[in-house]
């Protein structure tokens, strides 16, 4: 009995150390972030977005208000002035508004993207008149606020929230028709791709190979990006010595004029079995 | 009444009441939900606390209970095939008094999985509505597995004896076992389907939120994670019960056998749980990598916002959990002839621990006054500013984990002598694999400060895992054959060992308990005020997240409370078996 004491207290002692620990940290409530008041009025809408900015688990866990490297997001003290001569061709409220609606559109230098979720979606969901005070409150920073800026915060935002992140776009698949991978393979032999692309299967043709390995390249590249190398082959440069010419240009030609659209879809299926 | 008579029948009842709730809950609730949806409140209070708090109690309760009841019968059935294939009978001794833990814990959890049920009916009616919606059809499977789980445990336990005749129907009785594991993992990953929807929500209508396809809402972004991590946790989490058991009963012990008994069960517990500690931080790390490709939000809140305090604790959790594994193993080096050969090591494991786990448990930033900041000169402090970044952590860990694998190979060799012919090149091979992961893992922590972007620190970091991983694995399978034919200094004197060590088993299992429920918080914490993350928000009253001090002081109570019930379990159990056992 005396033993199962013991352990009790033993384990009432461990438990009270968590406590103390809990207890002796930073303690932060984290508010849910229910409606903030917001009145229409310049004051109102500072007001307001400046609560909404400043609340836990809000814009400052990433920006920082002044100069802090380690912060994760820009500093956004002056951005009021700031804003119209971030992005060229934008108005301070329009680039306000694509910032907080659409963020990876413009990344300011130095910054990775992908931070920060548009502010109408979660965890913010900031509603519309949330983000009209919110940006409100930004553009009063560092520069005078009136009723007219409101008025261009409105106009931007209008276009800005509904808008659909890129990423988000939907984009075309890349479709091939019905191939012949053995006739790819011919196209290959006849023109001499070998000649300068080390290839599996034609190892014994040994001559120069100053382009690419083409060994698993269907591992590494989809159809799409054979196709335009083929039509393209400018469109994406590897580094490597011998691949480009004094110009800084793809040493290879280009095709377009010289291939039909079956031969090229079949030398592209060809390739793909390269893995 | 007998106690195994009463808790048979409190079983049964509990599987009925969980089973005809669930059944009449999924019957009835379409049918609530378009006739008098008016009438159905979003919230109810309960009365003297608050809904949330009795939520939060009950939730962590069976959760805690169910851990015990999916890790135990995992730690038999390998201890019973072990008896099986070695035939010693200590082996088959301690599974079955193990097994004999299983069917009051099964009615405890059953118990309060209805409790829960009741609760969030009652309490939640709207969300539990909703989920209902989405999950019903993964509910009929769950009762399903449920009896499933029910009818494989009881026979697990009432045929251990009759089964045992043959070789042939020892084997039965391992399927058995085998079935009653699978089960139990089965019922896990379906609730863990659920719990991960809240935080990941997949196949639904993005605008309606209607269900569109049920697979894809089961296996959500962050199920495979969670189940990963869950299932490694449990069996570290059943390890560190079975070593509090025996230390319970070496405490309580009247002779040197029945001590040496409990001594090499709670050595054999805090094995199992000691290898499921070391990748556990390998789960986490992968579940967190997971919650941030999902919505870097999330990850942001969980480690960068009012979250990053937990994080302190965490460590200093999991220091004490790591320190207390390895001075478990340090003390019972004293009772093995040969281990002294390997004292001189201790001192310096030890300060790699303390090093590892004072970088671990190190803030990045922390409150200073204004006129503090000034005199640091920024806003973080110069020492923790680099020993708090996240390539320190990392590189910490790695070695935290490194030395304790080695404390743990210093323990299985303390009165071996290795005789094979190779023995010198097998060494040397070991120490190389040592040396070689403590050098990747060091480079590779070095190399990810700034100005190296975060991405690609990050992606250092799972460099840093495989070779400690490789290491572990590597240096086991060269051990193996280098001691098998070794020479003995002595046989271990089990039950040699001081009071002080059970009282650390004890402190092993009460703080992953405590660090089960800390994460709990945090996992279900970073959600902010929604049930389900940007589908369902919370507009109940409690919809904020409490401070850490609070939680801490909940996450205690429920562990208090889980302890005493686990103390009526190991009391209970006694009367279980026959008067010859």
């Amino acid at each position: 009995m005396k033993k199962f004491l013991i352990l009790c207290i033993f384990i009432f002692t461990v438990t009270g150390g968590f406590v103390y620990l809990g207890n002796s940290i930073p303690q932060i409530k984290q508010e849910a972030g229910g409606p903030v008041v917001i009145t229409q009025t310049v004051e109102g809408l500072i007001d307001a977005g400046k609560k909404i900015f400043e609340r836990e688990n809000s814009c400052l866990t990433c920006h920082s208000m002044g100069e802090d490297p380690k912060a994760r997001c820009p500093n956004m003290e002056g951005t009021g002035q700031r804003a119209s001569q971030r992005k060229p061709g934008m108005s301070a409220a329009e680039y306000l508004m694509e910032s907080v609606y659409i963020p990876d559109t413009f990344i300011v230098e130095g910054y990775p993207t992908g931070q920060m979720k548009p502010a109408n979606r979660p965890p913010a969901s900031l509603k519309d008149d949330e983000v009209l005070a919110v940006t409100s409150y930004l553009y009063s920073l560092g520069g005078d606020f009136d009723q007219n800026k409101i008025q261009e915060l409105m106009s931007a935002q209008a276009k800005f929230k509904t808008a659909v992140p890129a990423t988000e776009v939907a984009t075309a698949e890349f479709l091939m028709p019905e191939v012949d991978t053995d006739d790819g393979k011919d196209i290959f032999e006849d023109m001499k791709c070998w000649q300068c692309h080390k290839t599996p299967g034609f190892e014994d043709k040994s001559t120069e190979k100053e382009g690419p390995d083409l060994a698993g390249i269907a591992g590494m590249q989809d159809a799409q990006y054979m196709f335009d190398s083929i039509v393209f082959p400018n469109k994406v440069i590897l580094k490597g010595q011998g691949y480009t010419g004094d110009d800084g240009k793809s040493v290879m030609p280009e095709y377009h004029d010289t291939m039909t659209l079956r031969q090229l879809y079949n030398l592209v299926a060809f390739l793909q079995t390269l893995k | 009444m007998r106690p195994a008579y009463f808790y048979k029948k409190l079983s049964i009842l509990a599987i009925i009441a969980v089973s005809l709730v669930t059944f009449l809950f999924i019957e009835t609730s379409p049918v609530l939900a378009q006739d008098v949806k008016d009438v159905i409140k979003d919230y109810r209070s309960f009365p003297l606390i608050n809904s949330r708090i009795m939520i939060w109690v009950i939730a962590q309760l069976h959760l805690m209970f169910a851990a015990f009841v999916l890790a135990v019968p995992m730690f038999v059935i390998i201890t019973e095939i072990i008896g099986v294939c070695t035939g010693e009978e200590k082996f088959d001794r301690l599974s079955k008094e193990f097994t004999k833990l299983l069917p009051i814990a099964f009615s405890i959890t059953a118990t309060f999985g209805a409790i829960l049920l009741f609760l969030l009916i009652g309490l939640y009616p709207k969300f539990t509505g909703y989920l209902t919606e989405i999950f019903s059809g993964t509910m009929y499977i769950y009762v399903f597995l449920f009896f499933g789980e029910a009818f494989t445990l009881y026979a697990y336990y009432y045929t251990w004896d009759w089964m045992k005749g043959s070789r042939f129907s020892k084997w039965g009785h391992v399927t058995i076992g085998v079935f009653l594991n699978l089960f139990g993992t089965a019922l896990m990953f379906i609730a863990n389907a659920w719990v991960c929807f809240m935080m990941s929500p997949g196949g639904i209508n993005e605008n309606t939120f209607e269900l569109t396809n049920l697979w894809s809402a089961v296996n959500n972004p962050l199920w495979w994670p969670i189940n990963v991590h869950r299932l490694i946790a449990n069996v570290a989490f059943g390890g560190s019960i079975v070593g509090a058991y025996a230390a319970f009963k070496f405490l309580g012990a009247k002779g040197p056998d029945e001590k040496a008994h409990y001594d090499w069960m709670a050595y054999v517990g805090n094995f199992i749980a000691t290898f499921a500690l070391i990748p556990l931080p390998f789960a986490g790390y992968y579940l967190a990598f997971e919650i941030r490709h999902y919505d870097f939000s999330l990850i942001t809140i969980l480690m960068g916002g009012s979250f990053a305090w937990l994080f302190i604790i965490q460590a200093v959790l999991i220091g004490i959990l790591f320190i207390g594994t390895n001075y478990y193993l340090w003390i019972g080096m004293k009772k093995i002839p040969g281990a002294e050969r390997f004292k001189k090591f201790i001192i310096f494991m030890l300060a790699m621990l303390i090093i590892g786990i004072a970088v671990w448990m190190t803030p990045h930033t922390m409150v200073a006054s204004l006129e503090e900041a000034r005199k640091m000169g920024a806003a973080h402090h110069p020492l923790l500013d680099f020993f708090g970044q996240m390539p320190a952590k990392n590189t910490a860990v790695n070695l935290v984990i490194l030395t304790t694998f080695l404390s743990f190979l210093l323990y299985r060799r303390a009165n071996k002598v290795a005789t094979v012919g190779w023995k010198g090149i097998g060494s040397i091979v070991q120490w190389l694999m040592f040396g070689a992961a403590t050098v990747i893992v060091l480079y590779y922590g070095i190399i990810s400060f700034p100005p190296t972007p975060k991405d690609v620190a990050i992606r250092y970091s799972i460099y840093q895992v495989f070779p400690v991983l490789g290491c572990i694995i590597g240096v086991l399978i060269i051990d193996i054959p280098l001691f098998r034919k070794s020479k003995s200094l002595g046989g271990v004197a089990w039950g040699e060992m001081p009071a002080r060590s059970q009282y650390v088993l004890f402190l092993i299992a009460v703080t992953f308990t405590l660090l089960m429920g800390l994460m709990g918080f945090a996992r279900s914490g970073m959600r902010g005020p929604w049930h389900v993350y940007g589908v369902m928000k919370d507009t109940s009253e409690f919809a904020f997240t409490p401070t850490l001090g609070f939680a801490s002081t909940v996450i205690s109570i429920v562990t208090l409370i889980f302890f005493g019930f686990i103390a009526f379990v190991f009391w209970l159990s006694q009367f279980g078996g026959t008067r010859k056992e």
